[in-house]
């Protein structure tokens, strides 16, 4: 599965970001980064654009799911970390947008695909862009009629791209889960609730819709009914972050905290760092008064997540419970320091807090999803407008900006797509697979010292990764200047990655140095990694005459 | 989990828990509310005094009181109300207004006789007897200068907050409360404060687009105030050197209660959307804010609530009070368990006490015994504060019914609203509730004042297998109303207590006179009580089915009683 593509060429698609984060719904996770694997040949194309589909779903997934990009871990909003049967955030305000496709993002089209056709009945789906409206109007009483028109306008463009959605697409699943999404974001559940039992006549093994439909069961307090929908799920996802978690949340609501424990067990197994799995375990035991237990599970979670708040109050109940009263002291101390970070950052977030700018965002994931629907269908160019709108509405969307990157990329349209990696290098700074991507685009580009910079800051966040090595081995190459680091470089990429294009370069890099013996034998590795491959076997056979 | 045999229709109830009852499966139980209101003859409206701006103070609105303002012996009733806000036109403002109580669920407006028809913006009220002359004073806690009417033993009040010092400026107010905070015999007076508003500081918010109220954190919190009692009609502002105004929050309802049963009042106060306040009194009138330690700021997770009412009772019958706080939608209306040794505990999950309630804004609150059956169940009123709420969240709603949880006996609570009357089909956007007999016969009844609506007055028509004893206490060397005095109730193996508080729930005033359901227990073997200041009376072997009145140290105490009619 670990194959690369070579990435200077045309028609290779981009890398996506795994985040190597649990999908910790609350609390701090210790985060590192892996740059996505990748693949070097033309012909595995298809596989390589799999794997950033997926893994792109990956990185939307976490952030569903509560998680924060690298760059925001800070922190977290206070209202993830609330009560057993508040994972929403808080009453009242929009939940913000997810980043999440409700399926694995089919692959992306080949680069040779033709442009899908202009007759599109949803050509006109395109609005004027918005203005800055969220900027101009604060929350004051004047400003309500305007704030209501600007949102009224959006909603009607959600009608209009819903409606136009369904009609495209009436036996199309992913459309229906889209929409249901959509209405979901504006806060009609009843409506969501529909189109998703639609979705789920269409596609019956969809689990995330199940999860879905378990959260409004209990927003509404149906504890019993979330439980049924997410044991629904588990049956079709057994291993989905975060269903057991959901689980244990619906079952202590009702009262039983054996049951709880036993799923927030699951939940640890499938993630043993999902640290506020071990504080929910601790909220179970303590209330079955094994207060031993408890305490060792918040103990858990603190180690996991220092700044877990909510575990501290734990640890500082049930250590008032075994007679612990100097610990309970100190652990209330630790609550209260942190509650009050925590109410700083609530209280910034509410006066803050832009209900216009929220519903664009909302919207703007409406697009994104929608636009990954038409993709898959293969409508590229009603895609594109989709993906735009949502760039235009969200200027923060990274959703939106890597699918039109990954569209520009496949199709040649290089300076769009470098365009677009180096606003999502400024959206999020320190994942480096917007800068791997935006050094494949310069290099393809022939900017080279644009290329260098962005393979260089790339190998900078992830040092492990074999594809930076190798790209930025591949412009010195072609530069022919800095050979002795392109060897280095590519030595390095072999490596972390011994594959067979890793070879190859590491012996053009040799070759280029004048070390013939070692580029022959780096071919002949690669030759016996490959041995189908006609042109490695070609290569060797020239080297061989030239020794 | 036993079945206890007194609940007949518990096997039909039981799956009413998150309220996943099968149609099929409702049965009648043995509370019973029915909707009286029309046939009580009270026209009384409620206005928030909006006008479509959405100024915060519209959504919290307003408490009631259930007091014996003529001294008749039965329980009137008076409504609080809104007045116009900035931009609101009306033709004659509202006022408050009482209703007497002329028996047989008649009721007469008489608030222009009695001269308590305030037009202020009325939020929380709390009555007693705050100058010892026999009679049930009213304080009232508006938005703008409080009212302190002064009950003049022949129906009438006077107006003498200004004379007294109470007026208060111009906060917003909430709950308030009089307890006597040093034991000295007088009644002083606690006035809860919600947070600093002006028309200048409002925040038009909306959600999704849709205009909605600004929440408690759009405005500062302020601190809320304590008024000693100087024995002479007049008061004194003790704000600081109490120790309770040290600390800001955003006040809403409340309980004055000895909580740590130490023989004085303490201070309960619910914030919205912050850690409520426990100010735990020294026995001196010198409070330390202790509701992070208690286990009272914070549900179990240690999440603070958009805090709503607390009511108080000891709903285990374990002989200490515990406390009930209700709170914004989305999250469990919170059941907190005294543990003793100054600690409480949310026992919200192993109780099931905050079932039903989780969708919607959760107002008043009641844990009083509906069935006379010995133990105290729950009573929620309920109702969004946001009135287009349907518009932006659909999960919830502005209009809703309330709900009833039936204490079972063995530590539980269960959901019956859907099997109790047709008292719990009335859907409004309710606030503050009262419990008291209003028609003598021994159970309590409830009134429910609604948001920008008229009343809900529910009939109790449980069955009358059960027993009962109310008690109403003289207080001489204490104050006049015994606010403050413990009372136990023994009656074979059944040992109650309760506590006479002086305004509470959500910014409502009921119970003078406490109500212990008995059961099937025919006779009271002792009450003890246990006065303000450390007296104790003792009654034994006392009847049932009456109201007595026990008065401060005759001993043997006087006991008058008087069947229910």
């Amino acid at each position: 599965m670990r194959k690369r593509v070579d990435r200077l060429r045309a028609g290779a698609a981009p890398v996506a970001a795994a985040p190597a984060v649990r999908a910790t719904r609350a609390g701090r996770p210790s985060r590192r980064l892996e740059v996505a694997p990748g693949m070097r040949s033309t012909r595995l194309l298809a596989g390589a654009i799999l794997v950033a589909g997926i893994l792109t779903f990956v990185v939307a997934g976490w952030t569903w799911l509560g998680g924060e990009t690298p760059q925001k871990a800070q922190r977290p909003p206070v209202a993830v970390q609330r009560g057993i049967l508040r994972p929403m955030p808080s009453a009242g305000e929009p939940k913000l947008a997810s980043n999440v496709p409700l399926t694995d993002p089919p692959a992306h089209p080949p680069a040779d695909l033709p442009a899908d056709s202009p007759v599109d009945p949803l050509e006109e789906v395109l609005v004027e862009p918005p203005t800055e409206l969220s900027e101009a109007l604060p929350p004051t009483l004047d400003t309500v009629p305007a704030r209501q028109l600007a949102a009224q306008g959006l909603k009607e463009e959600v009608a209009e791209l819903t409606t136009g959605l369904l009609e495209a697409f009436p036996n199309d699943a992913d459309a229906w889960a889209t929409v249901g999404k959509i209405a979901q974001g504006l806060g009609n559940s009843g409506e969501a609730m529909e189109h998703w039992q639609r979705c789920l006549q269409l596609a019956p093994n969809r689990a995330d819709i199940y999860s879905e439909l378990g959260m409004i069961a209990l927003c509404k307090g149906e504890c019993e009914k979330a439980e049924a929908l997410w044991r629904k799920a588990l049956e079709i996802q057994p291993t989905m972050p975060s269903l057991y978690n959901r689980l244990a949340r619906a079952l202590t609501g009702q009262g039983k905290p054996r049951e709880a424990i036993a799923a927030l067990r699951k939940d640890i197994e499938i993630s043993p760092d999902a640290g506020e799995s071990h504080f929910l375990l601790g909220q179970a035991y303590l209330q079955l008064e094994e207060h031993l237990s408890a305490k060792q599970a918040y103990q858990r979670a603190v180690e996991i997540d220092p700044e877990m708040t909510n575990a501290y109050y734990g640890l500082a109940t049930v250590c008032a419970r075994l007679g612990e009263r100097d610990q309970s002291r100190e652990h209330h101390a630790k609550f209260a320091e942190l509650k009050a970070e925590d109410r700083h950052v609530l209280k910034q977030g509410k006066v803050a807090f832009d209900d216009l700018l929220a519903l664009r965002i909302t919207v703007a994931q409406g697009y994104t999803d929608a636009g990954r629907v038409c993709r898959r269908h293969n409508l590229l160019w009603r895609a594109e407008k989709h993906w735009k709108r949502a760039a235009e509405l969200d200027v923060k969307n990274i959703g939106c900006r890597q699918e039109l990157a990954a569209l520009c990329l496949a199709n040649r349209r290089e300076p769009e797509a470098l365009s677009i990696y180096e606003q999502l290098a400024q959206l999020e700074p320190n994942n480096p697979s917007h800068y791997l991507n935006a050094g494949i685009c310069s290099a393809r580009l022939r900017q080279d010292a644009t290329a260098e910079k962005a393979f260089a800051r790339s190998i900078e966040l992830a040092p492990h990764s074999a594809l930076a090595h190798g790209g930025l081995a591949q412009v010195y190459l072609r530069a022919n200047r800095n050979l002795a680091e392109a060897r280095a470089l590519a030595q390095k990429a072999v490596e972390l990655e011994p594959i067979a294009p890793n070879y190859m370069l590491l012996a053009q890099a040799c070759d280029k140095t004048g070390d013939l013996r070692t580029a022959l034998s780096a071919m002949e590795k690669a030759v016996e990694l490959e041995p189908g491959n006609p042109h490695y076997k070609r290569i060797v056979e020239t080297i061989r005459r030239r020794l | 989990m036993a079945v206890p045999s007194r609940v007949a229709s518990w096997c039909a109830v039981v799956g009413a828990l998150w309220g996943l009852v099968p149609c099929g499966a409702r049965a009648q139980c043995l509370i019973q509310l029915h909707d009286v209101t029309t046939q009580a003859g009270i026209g009384f409206r409620h206005t928030d005094g909006g006008s479509g701006r959405r100024y915060i103070v519209e959504s919290v609105t307003s408490g009631l009181a259930l007091f014996d303002y003529d001294g008749d012996g039965d329980v009137d009733v008076y409504f609080l109300n809104g007045a116009p806000l900035r931009g609101t036109q009306v033709a004659a403002p509202p006022k408050n207004t009482l209703y007497r109580n002329d028996g047989a669920w008649k009721f007469t407006d008489v608030t222009d006789q009695a001269g308590v028809g305030d037009t202020g913006f009325g939020l929380g009220v709390a009555a007693a007897d705050y100058d010892n002359d026999g009679d049930q004073d009213l304080y009232i806690n508006n938005y703008g200068p409080n009212v302190l009417y002064r009950n003049n033993g022949d129906g009438t009040f006077t107006d003498v907050s200004r004379q007294a010092g109470v007026a208060n400026g111009n906060e917003v107010g909430a709950t308030t409360s009089f307890l006597d905070i040093d034991g000295d015999g007088d009644l002083d007076l606690f006035c809860a404060n919600y947070l600093l508003f002006t028309y200048e500081n409002h925040v038009a918010r909306t959600s999704r687009g849709i205009p909605k109220y600004p929440g408690p954190m759009d405005h500062p919190p302020v601190p809320n105030n304590l008024f000693r009692n100087n024995g002479d009609g007049t008061f004194t502002d003790v704000s600081g050197q109490s120790g309770i105004g040290e600390h800001e929050g955003w006040g809403m309802g409340g309980v004055c209660a000895d909580y740590d049963d130490d023989g004085d009042t303490d201070i309960f106060v619910a914030n919205d959307v912050a850690g409520n306040f426990l100010f735990q009194n020294d026995g001196h009138g010198h409070f330390e804010e202790v509701g992070l330690t208690a286990g009272f700021a914070y549900d179990l997770h240690g999440d603070e609530h958009g805090s709503m009412g607390v009511a108080c009772g000891d709903y285990d019958n374990d002989g200490r009070l515990d406390f009930y706080q209700t709170c914004y939608a989305r999250e469990l209306a919170t059941l907190y368990r005294n543990l003793g040794g100054g600690v409480l505990e949310d026992v919200t999950l192993k109780t099931n006490a905050g079932a039903g309630t989780f969708p919607y804004v959760t107002w008043g609150p009641g844990l009083i015994d509906l069935d006379n059956d010995g133990d105290r169940d729950l009573f929620v009123a309920c109702g969004h504060l946001q009135d287009n709420v349907e518009l932006f969240d659909d999960t919830t709603a502005y209009l809703v019914r309330n709900v009833v949880l039936m204490n079972t006996g063995d530590g539980r609570f269960i959901n019956v609203s859907d099997q109790c009357g047709d008292g719990l089909q009335v859907q409004l956007s309710s606030r503050g509730v009262g419990f008291d007999d209003l028609d003598d016969d021994g159970d309590l009844d409830v009134v429910i004042l609604n948001s920008r609506r008229e009343p809900t007055v529910l009939r109790n028509d449980s069955p009358r297998s059960n027993h009962w004893i109310q008690i109403r206490l003289r207080g001489v060397k204490s104050n006049r109303d015994g606010v403050g005095a413990r009372v136990k109730v023994v009656a074979g193996d059944r040992t109650q207590v309760d506590e006479v508080h002086s305004g509470h729930g959500y910014q409502s005033h009921y119970g003078t006179r406490l109500h212990f359901g008995l059961g099937l227990r025919t006779r009271i073997d002792r009450i003890e009580v246990r006065w303000i200041g450390g007296g104790v009376d003792v009654v034994e072997n006392a009847p049932v089915d009456r109201v007595i009145t026990i008065a401060e140290g005759s001993n043997p105490a006087s006991l008058r009683g008087s069947p229910a009619r």
